[in-house]
């Protein structure tokens, strides 16, 4: 604790706010102890003779009825802002649940096609990606307008006209001496 | 961590388990927390605005205001700061307003009026309430934000640090805002105030 010599000598840089925040704590609980001292800071500061204001306290009669505005403002708001931290959670696990049966269900619909050697329907086709809806009768029309392998056999070549699914036509052209 | 900042976590961690009962939806830890804040909300309210049915109407304003923000209070921030962040704005505010409908002029203001006579026997309660009046009047010219800087540094002893980061502004402006809000109340104490020594002599 320092004494009022010790004051004295910090007491222009605690008026110019140069000290640490430790040094004017400490300097500020000595003049609230010690009367000489804080005189002789008001009169060099008279600006700190507010310093004085800090000691009110208003006495409880004051703060009759307090209460009953800012209770009457939020007694409504008490249960909802706990239940709104209840409904995000419940919200939240919901989707989260919908979720993962979604994705659940895909893939074992995905896997289940594959294992019984069907194309996965989840995989859509060229034709059927425009989002027509089409009939078997048409779908089934398509589809045999469409093959993917053409083989086209001449006496020395051996020609192959591939429509790929993407509609790209590739041929390939093989000689005698290629056997596949 | 210096001994300040052990201070400041000691004290506050009390206070955190508070918060975190609050945040689950216990109006008794809210209470009990608003109690212990009360009293210093309403005086930085009521140094800032002067006026006491303001900083009343601003004290409730705040706590209606945490109640609805505490859910949103994360663990590592300083209460303190956040809380009285809201009472310096609100204050401010408040202020300005009433600047704008009083046309310009606030009702405290008129320090050429004659200010309030001091009994040299007077208690000391009712010195500082006489002290209160002459703040209020002198005080009333400076603009909002050097006044709440003054009484946040001056009557209240938050530190600069402390006051930089409720006002969010940076230490030199706080430095800047004091020496100013000093400057003023220091030759407007000399000018209509010179009986402060003898006034000061009487405590």
């Amino acid at each position: 604790m320092k004494d009022c010599k010790e004051i004295a000598a910090l007491m222009d840089s605690y008026l110019r706010d140069e000290l640490s925040e430790e040094e004017t704590r400490e300097i500020e609980k000595h003049l609230a102890r010690c009367p000489r001292c804080y005189k002789v800071v008001c009169s060099r500061e008279p600006s700190k003779l507010f310093s004085l204001l800090a000691l009110q306290e208003k006495e409880e009669r004051f703060w009759e009825g307090f209460w009953s505005k800012v209770k009457g403002t939020i007694e409504g708001e008490r249960a909802p802002v706990y239940r709104l931290r209840w409904s995000y959670r419940v919200i939240a696990s919901v989707a989260a649940g919908l979720l993962i049966a979604l994705v659940a269900t895909f893939s074992w619909l995905h896997f289940h096609q594959a294992e019984q050697g069907e194309a996965p329907s989840l995989l859509t086709e060229p034709w059927k990606e425009t989002g027509e809806v089409l009939s078997p009768d048409i779908a089934e029309e398509l589809e045999s307008r469409y093959p993917t392998i053409d083989e086209m056999d001449s006496p020395d070549l051996r020609v192959y006209n591939l429509l790929l699914e993407d509609q790209t036509k590739l041929i390939l052209v093989f000689g005698p001496e290629i056997d596949l | 961590m210096d001994k300040l900042g052990e201070r400041w976590e000691r004290g506050n961690e009390e206070e955190w388990k508070l918060i975190e009962r609050c945040q689950r939806g216990e109006w008794q830890a809210f209470e009990e927390l608003a109690e212990r804040k009360r009293q210093r909300i309403f005086w930085i309210a009521y140094q800032i605005t002067g006026d006491e049915e303001g900083a009343l109407e601003i004290t409730q304003e705040t706590f209606i205001k945490l109640w609805r923000r505490i859910g949103r209070f994360q663990p590592g921030r300083r209460f303190d700061t956040w809380l009285y962040r809201m009472v310096v704005n609100g204050s401010i505010d408040y202020f300005r307003k009433r600047k704008r409908v009083a046309g310009g002029a606030s009702p405290v203001e008129g320090v050429a009026e004659k200010l309030p006579s001091i009994q040299p026997d007077a208690e000391k309660e009712l010195l500082i309430k006489e002290l209160q009046k002459i703040f209020n009047r002198l005080s009333s010219r400076l603009p909002p934000k050097q006044r709440a800087t003054f009484v946040l540094r001056e009557i209240h002893g938050f530190s600069i640090k402390e006051i930089a980061k409720i006002m969010r502004a940076t230490q030199s402006t706080v430095r800047n805002n004091l020496w100013l809000a000093k400057q003023f109340l220091r030759q407007q104490i000399k000018r209509h105030f010179p009986e402060y020594l003898t006034w000061i002599d009487r405590r």
